[in-house]
């Protein structure tokens, strides 16, 4: 069985809002301690990790199980969710079905067919990364929309005074600084000075979520993917990200 | 199975001009399946190699197109000048984008090299891709082949993603590549092949050793190649050899295959073409007969009810190549489908049951024989109906005067001659038959492609004003065998004009090389020895007869049938 109550139903649409972006389907891990899932984009550039621990429900009751979804009818669902819905996750385990159910003044139930897809073998890599930056979710999407006037890629620098976003087209190009001491930046620890370009589509689809007063963790390395944290409502999410080579 | 191993072995099939070795090394392909992959994959790198996703039966198509492969590579890293500039030079995408390989900035975060498999579910999975946001997930799938593959490896995928492999690879050659690998009859295999007009399942039952799997038989909806008739001199020549025969009306018209289970209908073209939401009359009295599982051929005739003679055979194609408006075109148009033969029937495939059974059994279905002898007087009164299915006419003798008189009939009702059938011929689907024969009264007309175009003088100025027209061999290769100028009506010419301006090879200054791909049908005195063409014939005052849109190059006349024609004809004199 598997039963999970969630306090706002919207959050958690933004939660499958950002991850349909770079996904068709999913696999929910299911167990005692909450929810994993991850997925590599059908492109290989990207890849998803999702983790919901228990805390981050109301109420929570699960054994293991592996449950396929499609996102693009979870979208579609989820966009069905109101102001002060709360969510309820359930697993009809008879009928082979996940049943979305958003409840305010009474129950509003959807039952999505489960795909027969196994867990992923794809997990986040344990990678040591010589720098981290941790930057107001806000001001780093704004960065991002700035350099898309201009370019289809990003380059991020960090060295032990600044982190800068930078956007070059053929003939304009534009860039954010953030001091270390500037508001923006809750912190940036850098061991090795780094520059690194990524592709600026995936990116803006990988902070869709990030709303205002959110905080992004970026790990940053020469020659690696970029890793990407943030939460919202509990739900911790992780991207990495395959660099684009210049040359 | 690594996709880099089948692009090196295209590769050497691309690079050769014969035949033989394309064979020999598409049978290292299938070597190298058996060693390092598994039937499937030899499935689907037989559809890989003619270009396709899908078996030929399905129509289905990718549907992805040339801009969307520009935008797919360009989004990450090739420049879209530089790639356009490419193409333009090498008259490729596949060959632009190998060389602009190494242009591909993005990194990617899976290193296995590509498979077969990844790369066919890859490319179905985009052809399956509706809805909203498509195109960016298209453009990624797409993507996601091209950062992964080598060079070489996006020669090939850019090509198999136009559908359009361009290696000189066809089902022949592969028929060919089999029956030498496996050690099994081609006879047997183009029979096979016939019947599920799928030459991937085909490989992947030879690899399995399972020839006698019940998915190489009849199925319904899955069309199978029409049993095609022999042209005879003479009617009592076909007498003589057969002894007492069916003769029946050979209509004008187009043939069709017809599949039926419960309320679900499909019709197909001579082709194997689905043309079913073409002619929506002949569904709903397809759907009244009252058989639950069922596979029929007929022909489909235009009738003018004033006259009940059949209208022409161009009638019929432009509803085939219709997709709208057929409403206001069947107010237009009165048709009628006389079935002629049954290859199914609940459960039981009739293929191999000899063709008088075959008709009784039609006959029990429609209700009554059309036998010429006995009906002749209902038959001529129904000729004016509003009837949709018929059965064939039919005269069961072994007199030729009695024949000729039946012949005769045929062409006064302004249909084009006699079919003359074996009743003991088993149904043999893709082969011309000598078991069936077909005589009409003048020689057979003969389906040829236009290869070259001259420009116009006089009154044809403005247009193209004569064609050099070509015949095949059973390679493939193409042979001219005259020109044709006459025959053409003004928007004929107009029409011309604008078809060939779209397929120009090469501009040779006083004329244009074209693409093969317009076949027409033309009529002639006779045809003559002549040293002025390679294939040693040519054809005295060729006329064109009518354009042949349902044909492609590849159902043209061979020399072998010009041969065979020029004998009838010497025998004639």
């Amino acid at each position: 069985m598997f039963r999970g109550v969630m306090e706002s139903a919207k959050e958690f649409k933004k939660v499958v809002d950002t991850i349909s972006t770079l996904l068709d389907e999913i696999c929910f891990e299911v167990d005692e301690e909450g929810i994993k899932a991850s997925a590599m984009d059908p492109s290989h550039v990207a890849l998803v990790s999702l983790e919901i621990p228990r805390l981050a429900f109301e109420e929570y009751e699960a054994d293991s199980h592996d449950i396929g979804i499609d996102l693009e009818a979870f979208k579609k669902v989820m966009n069905r969710a109101k102001a002060k819905d709360r969510l309820i996750l359930e697993l009809d385990e008879e009928k082979n079905k996940l049943n979305v159910i958003f409840e305010n003044t009474g129950k509003r139930k959807f039952s999505l067919a489960l795909l027969d897809i196994s867990a992923s073998s794809v997990k986040v890599p344990e990678i040591e990364y010589p720098n981290v930056i941790m930057i107001k979710g806000d001001a780093f999407k704004e960065a991002l929309k700035d350099a898309d006037l201009f370019s289809d890629y990003v380059i991020l620098k960090a060295d032990e005074d600044k982190f800068v976003i930078h956007a070059k087209g053929d003939l304009n190009e534009n860039e954010a600084i953030f001091e270390k001491d500037s508001s923006a930046i809750i912190s940036l620890e850098v061991k090795e000075e780094a520059k690194s370009a990524f592709n600026l589509d995936y990116l803006m689809d990988m902070v869709k979520g990030v709303s205002s007063g959110d905080i992004i963790k970026i790990y940053l390395g020469n020659d690696m993917p970029l890793k990407l944290e943030y939460s919202i409502a509990g739900v911790n999410l992780t991207f990495l990200l395959a660099p684009r080579i210049e040359g | 199975m690594l996709w880099r191993d089948v692009c090196e072995i295209f590769n050497k099939i691309e690079k050769t001009t014969k035949r033989l070795e394309k064979r020999d090394y598409f049978i290292k392909l299938i070597d190298m399946v058996k060693e390092k992959g598994k039937p499937e994959d030899l499935k689907k790198i037989c559809y890989m190699a003619i270009g396709r996703v899908y078996p030929e039966y399905d129509e289905r198509e990718l549907g992805i197109g040339e801009k969307l492969l520009i935008n797919a590579v360009t989004s990450i890293g090739i420049k879209k000048d530089e790639l356009l500039e490419k193409i333009k030079e090498t008259g490729d995408i596949g060959l632009a984008i190998e060389q602009l390989k190494s242009k591909i900035k993005q990194a990617s975060l899976f290193f296995q090299p590509l498979t077969v498999d990844e790369v066919y579910e890859t490319l179905k999975r985009v052809g399956e891709i509706e809805g909203e946001g498509s195109q960016k997930k298209k453009l990624r799938l797409i993507s996601s082949l091209f950062l992964r593959a080598s060079p070489i490896e996006c020669r090939y995928l850019a090509r198999l993603i136009l559908e359009d492999m361009r290696i000189g690879m066809n089902v022949p050659t592969i028929l060919d590549a089999l029956s030498v690998y496996f050690n099994v009859p081609k006879e047997k295999l183009e029979k096979i092949y016939a019947i599920t007009n799928d030459i991937g399942l085909l490989a992947e039952k030879l690899l399995m050793g399972d020839l006698e799997s019940e998915e190489l038989k009849l199925k319904l909806f899955r069309p199978i190649k029409p049993m095609l008739a022999q042209l005879t001199p003479s009617i009592e020549e076909a007498l003589l050899e057969m002894g007492r025969a069916q003769f029946e009306t050979k209509y004008d018209g187009a043939r069709v295959q017809i599949h039926k289970d419960g309320n679900k209908v499909k019709i197909y073209s001579r082709r194997l073409e689905d043309v079913t939401n073409a002619l929506p009359e002949i569904v709903e009295a397809v759907k009244n007969i009252n058989v639950d599982k069922l596979i029929v051929e007929g022909e489909c005739v235009a009738i003018d009810k004033q006259t009940g003679k059949p209208r022409p055979f161009q009638d019929i194609l432009r509803r085939f190549r219709r997709k709208y408006d057929i409403g206001k075109m069947m107010k237009e148009i009165n048709l009628r489908v006389y079935l002629f033969d049954i290859l199914y029937k609940d459960g039981v495939s009739f293929i191999d049951e000899e063709f008088e059974k075959r008709r009784k059994v039609l006959e029990e279905i429609v209700g009554y024989e059309n036998d010429w002898r006995t009906e002749r007087k209902r038959i001529e009164k129904e000729l004016k109906s509003d009837k949709i299915i018929d059965i064939s006419y039919k005269l069961v003798t072994n007199d030729a005067k009695e024949a000729r008189e039946f012949y005769n009939w045929s062409l006064s009702i302004g249909h084009e001659g006699v079919m003359i059938k074996n009743l003991k011929a088993p149904y043999t689907p893709g082969s011309r038959v000598r078991t069936m024969y077909k005589f009409k009264p003048t020689l057979e007309s003969l389906d040829v492609v236009i290869t070259k175009a001259k420009r116009g003088m006089g009154k044809r100025k403005d247009w193209y004003g004569s064609f050099e027209i070509c015949v095949r061999d059973e390679e493939g290769n193409l042979y001219p065998i005259g020109h044709v100028g006459t025959g053409l009506t003004e928007a004929d010419l107009e029409f011309l004009k604008e078809e060939i301006d779209k397929i120009i090879i090469r501009d040779l200054g006083e004329e244009v090389e074209v693409e093969p791909k317009i076949v027409i049908e033309v009529a002639y005195e006779e045809i003559q020895k002549s040293d002025k063409y390679p294939c040693g014939y040519a054809l005295r005052f060729p006329r064109v007869v009518r354009f042949r849109f349902d044909k492609g190059v590849n159902e043209i006349n061979t020399i072998e049938d010009v041969e065979r024609i020029y004998e009838i004809q010497r025998g004639r004199k």
